[in-house]
């Protein structure tokens, strides 16, 4: 493995030549695919008509015995689900079952990608929506419906997934800045993510760096060459941010992830206030798409959505440029050179690959992932086995079907998981039980103030949560760590829990009656269940907990069945009080 | 008094061990031994004080904050400035300064004149105290990861290098004094868990922006849900995953606070103060009622960290900072008000907090990171009207330039933190349990506090 890097740092002209081929490719699915999915969520897809038809039946699903060798158990298949989807549902489980884990991956893998642009233009074009969002600023609601549906719904969710974990780390935000917050551009922001997720890591990078977007958030966009008196020159956001945050990280690592040290034990920092101020030059003259020398100054747009930053060689600085790792830029290239050559600099660092793995094994898998797990991804990342470099699809797959993934649940069994994220137990819970809304789309505009957080939407560029948060002392004496916690503080556990029981216990069932706007449930399954008590519990148990609920949940749960209250609900009532009750767990929050 | 040398030996040894300097000893050992010999030590005090932090998330741009007014110092000024420079003719004027304030902070000029509110000049993270020729012959005396956001962000909160600390300069200084028989906690924040209230053996706890949170369902305080929540209890037991832990944990603990917090909180009277409608304003209104109620909490000793995001202006500072300039202005001076009307400014301490400076040069449209920058502090005890520490030179290349306009500290935050905390009543050995590199510098009290 050692070799195939070696080879490639000094072949830089040969892997951007094969990176290149990946991208057409990429390119020209991605054209074909993102029109497919207006259909999906918004035409007809009144899934209050499955209400009232009589051709759902009751079928508890097996908790145990495989049906072929290969194949994996429900549980099995649940637990996947739970890292590589927006969460469980019982279809998924069936089809995971079929096609086993690694085909259920590969097969995910070619779903056609759902375009949250699609959905946010399409939203915008149907007349009697169009009336209503006229004065609503920037239209923030609809990108939040794009990402409810597209997220319970769409069956491209591995991919998805995959997105929203890229979103925490190529992380931009409306919570700031103007221009960013149009819900079109955001929403395309989303779509690059998604498109790059199982592609290459460096058509990311490029991508996230050259789209307006980020160039307005972290300030590329408009960046300009030093003035003569040394008093104006280039904005260093960008530069910072890339490295410390999109690539490397600020202290040298080993593939496993953990910090190198020096002869005196300390880490070793990457990079020096003057590479920053190296990269921030090479990042200069990019604005706006279609930006001349004569337009540079202009303090709007309305050009193109999916448009890539224009570079303007004016406001470029053309001087050599010394970046990490001995490469040099030589003087009077375009700003276009010294991009590929920066962003190939940072691409072939030897930080990337156990930082980007790292980050990717976090948010779905594991908060303390061990070291030679973090090893043997990082080093797929280095090399997918067929000298590729930053394949991120085989990044996903060596994530997924590593052996701690796949069973870390009993190996380490008060350490391994990770604390479900707030609105990862929304979806999970609307998916679980088939969330539908009288007027077919599924509407909940401001998630963070229940939740602590919504899609592209942190306080800044370090995401909701950072990667080395410990909650408490237990952690700090044994050095683990768990993220997901910084955003779980006295007050939102306390909203959590009252989101919950807002959405569960006071959900309804029926489209008559209810607002146009509601989210209701289906829980006609669990419902035919009730008369075979431990049949409904394994289910919600295979729904919500993956097959892992405690024998004492289940044996308090079962009891519920004999008392007298419990007996007095209705049947939809009794479905949610056990439902809501198995949510609120510790249990349940902490994904294993 | 001998459980508060318990406390002090043992933050010392923690701190030590932290910073290296000295044998380690297992953090996690002698927590059990200072837990078991602690007692109520903030009943030590008669009266009630508090200290409210805000901190300016992003890193406030403080040279835009203070601007020369002499002419020979506003023509350095502007010219290092260059288009973001403050036109002279607008300043604020401060009595007895040759300074002003942009005229976005009405507020807090008319703070400053009535002697309430002080300005701390050029402050920031060192470990010693360094000059530019120091610096240049041995850069391992500053601190490590300058200018990075988080870094320096954990590293004013915790006064210890990243990554090393897991806790802040208050809740050390909470250790030390919170009172062990309530379960109250010291320290406040409004959704808002940050590095600086994590101490030891105390941690903060997080009110919404209208107070403190219930639990509305799963609540065994109502009669209605005692059943439910009697099973809810039992299903849980005693999970064994260290994370299903620390879940249930935060559950508990914001049970058994609220079930003292709540009821005070609804006793608190409406203010007559008008806030203005910005994030911060929000929260500070939250924290002068649960001021307000201090008297029913019987708390001796409060901390509150409030915060305000948007001050990493690297691009349209020019609106972008003196609209934040008037948002803090704003919402300190209505909470000020409020303190008035309760009759609380001279217990209540206020100080700005922020990870860095910016470069005094400029990128176009704005600035980057720095390293010095200047703080607020108001209150009635604040000998208020006055400015602490000196100006640096702000010519490009001058001796205070670390480089491209970055100013080098000349005060370290641990100076600044420590005359707080001398004033919050640590004694002289406290602080020095608190403060890692106090010693290193020549004045632990900067003198701002009567």
């Amino acid at each position: 493995m050692q070799k195939v890097n070696l080879v490639y740092h000094s072949t830089i002209g040969g892997s951007c030549f094969k990176i290149k081929q990946l991208n057409v490719r990429l390119s020209a699915t991605y054209n074909v695919i993102v029109s497919l999915f207006f259909a999906l969520c918004l035409s007809a897809c009144t899934t209050s008509s499955h209400v009232g038809t009589s051709a759902i039946t009751a079928t508890p699903i097996s908790n145990t015995g495989a049906t072929a060798a290969s194949s994996p158990t429900s549980a099995q298949a649940a637990r996947l689900l739970t890292q590589a989807t927006f969460g469980v549902t019982e279809k998924d489980i069936q089809q995971v079952k079929k096609l086993g884990i690694k085909g259920w991956i590969n097969d995910q893998m070619r779903q056609p990608q759902l375009s949250h642009l699609v959905y946010v233009s399409n939203l915008m074009k149907r007349p009697g929506i169009a009336s209503t969002i006229k004065h609503s600023g920037h239209k923030r609601n609809l990108r939040m419906e794009a990402w409810w549906n597209i997220s319970i719904k769409g069956k491209d969710q591995l991919r998805q997934r995959v997105a929203f974990a890229l979103s925490e780390l190529f992380v931009i935000s409306d919570k700031e800045n103007n221009v960013a917050k149009n819900a079109k551009f955001m929403a395309y922001y989303y779509d690059l993510l998604a498109k790059n997720a199982f592609g290459n890591y460096r058509d990311l990078l490029e991508d996230v760096t050259l789209s307006p977007s980020m160039g307005i958030y972290l300030g590329m966009l408009g960046n300009r060459k030093a003035n003569k008196t040394g008093t104006i020159r280039p904005d260093e956001n960008f530069a910072r941010e890339v490295m410390q945050l999109f690539t490397i990280g600020l202290v040298q690592l080993n593939l496993n992830g953990t910090p190198k040290s020096d002869k005196h034990g300390n880490p070793i920092p990457t990079y020096t206030q003057t590479d920053i101020e190296n990269y921030a030059r090479v990042f200069t003259g990019w604005n706006y798409p279609g930006t001349t020398k004569k337009n540079w100054w202009r303090t709007s747009y309305n050009g193109g959505i999916r448009a890539r930053m224009s570079a303007v060689q004016d406001f470029h600085d053309k001087g050599e440029k010394h970046l990490l790792r001995g490469v040099y830029v030589p003087a009077g290239q375009t700003a276009q050179e010294d991009l590929a050559q920066a962003l190939d600099s940072l691409f072939h660092h030897p930080n990337v690959a156990p930082f980007v793995s790292k980050h990717l094994i976090q948010r779905l898998v594991t908060s303390n992932p061990r070291a030679d797990y973090v090893a043997r991804v990082a080093s797929v990342f280095n090399n997918n086995g067929h000298g590729i470099r930053g394949d991120l699809g085989a990044v996903i797959k060596a994530i997924l079907l590593d052996s701690e993934a796949r069973k870390g649940h009993l190996y380490r069994p008060t350490v391994f998981g990770k604390l479900r994220e707030p609105i990862l137990q929304v979806t999970h819970f609307w998916r679980a039980f088939n969330v539908f809304s009288p007027n077919g789309r599924i509407q909940y505009s401001d998630p963070e103030s229940p939740l602590g957080q919504a899609p592209l939407s942190a306080t800044s560029v370090f995401n909701f949560f950072s990667p080395t948060y410990s909650p408490n002392t237990t952690f700090d004496k044994y050095k683990k760590v768990a993220p997901e916690f910084e955003i779980l503080n006295e007050n939102q556990s306390a909203r959590l829990n009252n989101f919950l029981n807002h959405w569960i216990l006071k959900s309804r069932q029926y489209s008559k009656g209810a607002k146009a706007t509601d989210n209701l449930l289906n829980l006609r399954q669990e419902m035919a269940l009730l008369k075979k008590p431990e049949a409904l519990i394994d289910r919600l148990d295979l729904l919500l907990m993956s097959g892992q609920m405690p024998k004492r949940m289940k044996t308090i749960l079962l009891r519920e069945f004999q008392s007298r209250r419990f007996n007095y609900l209705s049947d939809f009532k009794k479905v949610k009080h056990l439902i809501f009750l198995i949510m609120n767990t510790p249990q349940y929050a902490i994904q294993k | 008094m001998s459980n508060l040398l318990n406390r002090r030996a043992f933050l010392t040894r923690s701190l030590h061990a932290l910073s290296g300097t000295c044998l380690a000893s297992g953090v996690g050992g002698n927590l059990a031994l200072a837990q078991a010999t602690l007692n109520a030590s903030s009943q030590k005090f008669n009266d009630y004080k508090a200290l409210v932090c805000v901190f300016l998330r992003g890193g406030n741009d403080s040279f835009n904050m203070l601007v020369p007014k002499s002419s020979s110092e506003y023509k350095k000024y502007q010219k290092i400035r260059n288009k973001l420079a403050y036109k002279r003719e607008n300043l604020l004027s401060l009595t007895g300064l040759d300074y002003g304030m942009p005229n976005q902070m009405v507020e807090l000029q008319r703070l400053f004149n009535k002697k309430q509110l002080a300005v701390v000049a050029n402050m920031g993270t060192l470990i010693h105290p360094v000059t530019k020729n120091k610096l240049k012959a041995q850069p391992k005396l500053a601190p490590t990861q300058l200018f990075s956001h988080n870094s320096q962000m954990a590293m004013w909160q915790q006064l210890l290098p990243a990554g090393k600390a897991t806790t802040g300069w208050a809740g050390r200084m909470a250790d030390l004094l919170y009172d062990s028989k309530s379960v109250l906690p010291i320290s406040y924040n409004v959704n808002q868990k940050n590095p600086w209230q994590t101490g030891f053996n105390t941690i903060p706890y997080s009110v919404g922006s209208r107070g403190p949170t219930n639990y509305y369902a799963l609540n065994g305080d109502y009669e209605h849900d005692e059943y439910r929540h009697r099973i809810f209890n039992e299903m849980i037991g005693q999970p064994s995953h260290m994370m299903e832990k620390a879940f249930f944990d935060i559950r508990k603990r914001t049970t058994k606070i609220n079930r003292l917090l709540l009821p005070a909180f609804k006793e608190a009277g409406n203010t007559h103060t008008e806030y203005p409608d910005n994030e911060l304003a929000k929260q500070l209104a939250v924290i002068a009622k649960l001021i307000s109620v201090q008297s029913q909490l019987k708390q001796k000793r409060q901390i509150f960290y409030v915060d305000l995001s948007g001050w990493d202006t690297h691009d349209g500072q020019a609106f972008r900072h003196p609209s934040l300039l008037q948002k803090l202005s704003q919402a300190l001076g209505a909470f000020y008000e409020n303190l008035q009307e309760i009759n609380m400014t001279d217990q209540v301490t206020t100080f700005t907090l922020s990870e860095f400076g910016r470069t005094l040069t400029i990128n176009n449209d704005g600035t980057d990171h720095g390293w010095g920058g200047h703080q607020l502090v108001m209150g009635g005890a604040v000998s208020g009207g006055q400015l602490y520490g000196n100006l640096p030179d702000m010519q490009l290349g001058s001796n205070d330039d670390f480089g491209k306009g970055r100013m080098i500290p000349s005060i370290a935050v641990e100076q600044y933190a420590a005359t707080l905390a001398s004033w919050f009543g640590l004694s002289h050995n406290e602080l020095k349990a608190v403060f890692p590199h106090l010693a290193h510098f020549d004045e632990a009290n900067l003198g701002f506090m009567s």
